[in-house]
């Protein structure tokens, strides 16, 4: 049913029920109460690349914030909605953990050694030095705690880039 | 029509509306009285026999309207949870409709100011929007790409990763 597709932009179709119309040209302040029901920043910048009158209504309202994605067991990644946002293999392999957020995903490998990812465009990692013990510790302490829950206590491990890794040589402090 | 008007309110009075096609509709006061614009006509004496005009509100549409003010007039006040329910799986079919029905409720509701047709359209529209890609958006709705393919290169870079919950086709998003 929603496939059906009745192209009514520009092609004034028999109802004359909302203005002639359709999606694309549904009045600001309609998308505007729409785009209050997307909370997920995919979808919105998803939403901007539908046809310019979306994107300049779309563009009116700042984005939500990019929210952490899960990781799932068997590599997958799911946004809080639970849509899953794309099978990331460079999640399974030799990875202790993982922390992923908008397009970002910061891994700690079995041997302790430390990278930075684009787990959706599965661009080459980027090595970082070693954690130092103490640090390494606290990350795999934040994650143990999450699992059981038992302890709030957690350890904030926090990665600052300078510029996007695309770019050649980022600087990088953990 | 006919079997909306069975199960009226409390008031006996009929109210008369018009589309812009010129069809007539008939509701008992307490479902026009859900529309902001209809209850303001009827407390300025405006509904007459000759019925209210609503130039840009269509017969198909304006029947859905007619038929979710009767049903949700009839039910409003006092509701035991087996009338929710029963109210809220009504909704829930009512707004199983194409889209461009889905369209002409979310302008003619909110023409007639119609709050809770209003928001189960909204949210009818953002559901379809949900998870999907540009291009499915596109052929749900019916939507035209009109971005330049330098422009649509632009867009899918700006933030890559939104863009690949499937292959993308021939064209970037």
């Amino acid at each position: 049913m929603f496939c059906s597709v009745s192209n009514r932009y520009g092609g004034g179709a028999g109802e004359d029920g909302g203005g002639g119309g359709g999606a694309s040209e549904l009045p600001a302040e309609l998308l505007d109460l729409v785009l209050l029901r997307l909370p997920s920043h995919a979808d919105r910048v998803r939403l901007r690349a539908v046809c310019r009158p979306w994107r300049a209504d779309a563009q009116r309202q700042a984005l939500p914030p990019p929210l952490p994605w899960l990781a799932l067991r068997d590599g997958g990644l799911v946004d809080l909605d639970g849509a899953a946002v794309r099978s990331a293999p460079a999640l399974r392999e030799g990875v202790r953990s993982c922390l992923a957020v908008d397009n970002l995903a910061f891994l700690v490998h079995d041997d302790c050694g430390c990278s930075l990812v684009n787990p959706l465009s599965g661009s080459p990692a980027t090595p970082l030095p070693h954690l130092a013990d103490a640090v390494l510790q606290a990350v795999e302490d934040s994650n143990m705690r999450s699992y059981t829950g038992a302890n709030i206590q957690l350890a904030v491990a926090k990665v600052i880039l300078s510029s996007l890794l695309d770019f050649p040589d980022p600087l990088i402090a953990a | 029509m006919a079997a909306a008007t069975d199960d009226a309110g409390d008031s006996n009075e009929m109210i008369r509306v018009v589309s812009s096609d010129g069809e007539h509709f008939e509701m008992p006061e307490a479902a026009a009285n859900l529309s902001l614009v209809l209850r303001h006509m009827i407390e300025d004496d405006c509904a007459d026999a000759a019925g209210i005009p609503l130039a840009v509100v269509a017969a198909k549409p304006l029947a859905k309207i007619v038929d979710y003010c009767t049903k949700h007039a009839a039910k409003s006040s006092g509701l035991t949870i087996e009338e929710a329910e029963e109210l809220k799986r009504f909704d829930a079919e009512f707004i199983e409709v194409d889209t461009d029905m889905l369209y002409d409720l979310l302008v003619a509701a909110d023409f007639m100011g119609v709050e809770g047709l209003s928001k189960l359209a909204v949210q009818r529209t953002a559901d379809l929007i949900k998870g999907k890609t540009p291009e499915q958006n596109r052929e749900t709705f019916g939507i035209v790409n009109d971005f330049t393919p330098e422009e649509e290169e632009e867009i899918c870079k700006e933030n890559e990763w939104a863009f690949q919950i499937t292959k993308p086709p021939s064209r970037l998003c």
